[in-house]
C-alpha cells in the first residue's frame, strides 16, 4: 500500500493507458487510446476484427512499445517491470500449441511457476504443490499426467489459464478465449473467470468480438477501432451510438445482464 | 573380443573414443532443442557456413577449426537477427545469407591449393586424426555449451514451447533465443570433427527425431537421444575402423539406421498406440 493510499487518498489504477498511439508497419493501428483499468475489475475489450485489439493488448503486456503516449501496468512502463511481470497471466489467442510438442499438463503449468524459481534452480517441493493446487482448482488434477496434445480445446485452455495463476497473479490478460471453443465450454469459461475474480481479487482484460457473451460478464466493457470508441458500464456501452458507428454496420444485440436482459438495435449509415 | 580390446591400447582410438563420447553427447542434447524449436535448417545451413569459415583460416594460415567457430557463431547471430524482422520470408533469407558464405568459402578455397589434405577432413570428417589439441577444443566448447543448456534448461524448454508468453512472464527469452543459436553453432563445429560438415546437421537432427519416435515426454526423448548418439558414435567410430570405410559416413549410417528401426517399432504409427 502506497503513502497515498494509506493516507485514503487515490488509489493507483493497475493499468493505465494515456494517449497511446501505435503504428506498426507504416500503419497506425491505434490512435489516442486512453483508459484505466482498477484493481480487481474486469474489463472487456470489444471491436470489430483488425481494430487494434490485440495490439492494445501487447501494449499493456510490454510487446509494443507505443509511438506516443504513456502506458503504466503496476505504476511502470510494462517493459520495466522486473520481478513484478509475475503478476500477469497472459493467454494468448487461438492457443493451439503443436499437438506433437512433448509435455505434460503439469510440465506446462509448471513452466508458469519459472520466473519466480528463478534461472539456475531446480523446482522446489512448494512449486510441485502449488502446481498441483492450480491444477485441482481447474479440474485438470486427472489430466496431469497426459500429453498435452491428448487435451480437448476446453481442456487446453484451462491448461493455459492454469499456467497463468499459479503464481501471485493480479491481472489475467485473454485474448479471444471463446475462439475455437464451444458455446458450453465459453459459458463455463467466463463463470470460471468470474469465480476467480472473486475468489483471488483478480483484475481482468478480456478481448472478444463476441460482444453478448462478454458484456454479461465483464464489469465494464471498451470498444476500440484503431480509437476507443466508448468505455464504460456494459449497459451503457451497449446502449450507446458509437458502438454501431464503431462496429461501422447494423446490427441486433440481445444480451443478458445480472441487471436485467439489454435488446436493441444499432443502426448505422455509411458516412455518420 | 581380445580384436576390441587391443584397440584401447592405441592413443589414436583412445583419443577417438574420447572425442565421440563427448561430442555424441553435446549433440544429442542440443538435437533435442533443434526438434523442439524446428531448427533443423538452420542447423544445416550453419554448417554450410562452416566452409565459408575453414576457407578463410585455411587461406589466412589460421587455425581453421577457429575461423569456423566464429564465422559459425556469426552466422548464427545473423539468422537471429533476420528472424526477428520477419520482414522476407525467414527460411529463404537464411538460405541466402548461409550460401552466400558457403559459396565465398568455395571461391576461398581455390586459392588455397596446398591445403587440399585438410579440407578433406573438414568436409569429410577425420576422428580417427584427433590429437589432443583436437580434444581439448572439444572438451572446452562441450563444457561451454552443456554448462549454459544445463544452467538454463527449464526456461529454454519454455521458451521453446512459447516464446512470447514466456517472455512476458519476465524471462529473458530474447538473450535466450540467441544463446541457443550460439549454442548450435559451437555444436556444429563440434560435429565437424567427427562427420564432416557435409553430414555434421545430421547428428543435430537424428538423435533427437528418434527419441521422438520412441518417448511422449521431452525427459524420454533425451534420453534415447543421448542413447542413440552414443551408439551411432561409438558404434560406428569402431566398424569403420574394423572395415576400414569411412568414419563420418558410416556413424551417420548407423544414425539412420537407428532411426529406422525406432520408426517401426514406434508406437505413433498410425494404427498403433
Amino acid at each position: 500500500m502506497s503513502a497515498a493510499q494509506a493516507a485514503g487518498g487515490p488509489v493507483e489504477p493497475l493499468v493505465a493507458l494515456d494517449g497511446v498511439d501505435l503504428v506498426l508497419d507504416g500503419r497506425e493501428v491505434l490512435s489516442g487510446i486512453t483508459f484505466s483499468l482498477a484493481s480487481g475489475h474486469f474489463l472487456g475489450l470489444i471491436g470489430p476484427n483488425g481494430a487494434g485489439k490485440t495490439s492494445c493488448l501487447k501494449v499493456i503486456l510490454g510487446l509494443y512499445r507505443p509511438t506516443r503516449g504513456r502506458v503504466r501496468v503496476f505504476g511502470v512502463p510494462p517493459w520495466k517491470l522486473g520481478r513484478k511481470a509475475h503478476h500477469i497471466g497472459y493467454i494468448p489467442q487461438r492457443y493451439l500449441p503443436e499437438r506433437w510438442a512433448p509435455f505434460s499438463v503439469f510440465d506446462v503449468v509448471m513452466m508458469g511457476r519459472l520466473c519466480c524459481i528463478g534461472l539456475g534452480r531446480l523446482p522446489a517441493r512448494r512449486d510441485r504443490d502449488l502446481v498441483k493446487e492450480t491444477l485441482v482448482r481447474m479440474g485438470l488434477e486427472a489430466e496431469a499426467g497426459r500429453p498435452i496434445g491428448a487435451l480437448s480445446g476446453g481442456q487446453l485452455q484451462r491448461v493455459m489459464i492454469a499456467r497463468a495463476l499459479c503464481r501471485k497473479t493480479r491481472l489475467l490478460i485473454l485474448d479471444e478465449p471463446a475462439e475455437g471453443v464451444d458455446l458450453p465450454h465459453q459459458d463455463r469459461l467466463y463463470h470460471l473467470l468470474k469465480d476467480l475474480q472473486a475468489e483471488r481479487g483478480l483484475a481482468l482484460i478480456t478481448v472478444s468480438h463476441d460482444v453478448s457473451m462478454l458484456s454479461a460478464y465483464a464489469d465494464e466493457l471498451a470498444c476500440i477501432n484503431r480509437t476507443l470508441h466508448v468505455h464504460g458500464h456494459p449497459r451503457e456501452v451497449m446502449e450507446s451510438h458509437d458502438l454501431g458507428r464503431a462496429y461501422a454496420c447494423e446490427f441486433d444485440f440481445f444480451s443478458h445482464h445480472p441487471q436485467g436482459p439489454v435488446r436493441g438495435h444499432h443502426h448505422h449509415a455509411p458516412g455518420a | 573380443m581380445g580384436d576390441w580390446t587391443d584397440l584401447l591400447a592405441y592413443d589414436f582410438m583412445r583419443r577417438a573414443l574420447l572425442a565421440g563420447f563427448a561430442v555424441s553427447l553435446l549433440c544429442s542434447v542440443v538435437s533435442v532443442f533443434v526438434l523442439l524449436k524446428r531448427m533443423a535448417f538452420i542447423g544445416s545451413g550453419i554448417a554450410h557456413a562452416a566452409l565459408g569459415g575453414v576457407a578463410v583460416g585455411l587461406f589466412a594460415g589460421l587455425d581453421p577449426a577457429a575461423t569456423a567457430l566464429g564465422v559459425c557463431v556469426a552466422t548464427a547471430l545473423g539468422i537471429g537477427w533476420i528472424s526477428e524482422r520477419g520482414r522476407i520470408h525467414e527460411d529463404a533469407a537464411i538460405g541466402i545469407l548461409t550460401a552466400g558464405i558457403m559459396a565465398l568459402g568455395v571461391v576461398l578455397i581455390g586459392f588455397a591449393r596446398a591445403y587440399q589434405g585438410d579440407l578433406f577432413s573438414y568436409l569429410f570428417g577425420n576422428i580417427l586424426a584427433v590429437g589432443r589439441a583436437d580434444l581439448i577444443e572439444l572438451a572446452v566448447i562441450a563444457v561451454v555449451v552443456l554448462g549454459f543448456l544445463a544452467l538454463y534448461f527449464k526456461e529454454l524448454l519454455f521458451v521453446a514451447f512459447d516464446e512470447e508468453v514466456a517472455r512476458v512472464t519476465g524471462i529473458p527469452a530474447r538473450a535466450l533465443s540467441y544463446g541457443l543459436l550460439v549454442a548450435v553453432a559451437c555444436t556444429v563445429v563440434a560435429a565437424i570433427q567427427v562427420v564432416g560438415l557435409i553430414l555434421a546437421s545430421a547428428l543435430l537432427v537424428v538423435p533427437a527425431a528418434t527419441g521422438y519416435q520412441l518417448a511422449r515426454n521431452w525427459r524420454g526423448i533425451l534420453l534415447v537421444s543421448l542413447a542413440t548418439g552414443w551408439l551411432a558414435v561409438l558404434g560406428g567410430l569402431l566398424l569403420s575402423y574394423r572395415w576400414d570405410v569411412a568414419s563420418g559416413g558410416t556413424i551417420v549410417l548407423l544414425l539412420v539406421a537407428l532411426f529406422f528401426a525406432a520408426f517401426l517399432v514406434s508406437p505413433r504409427r498410425p494404427g498403433r498406440g
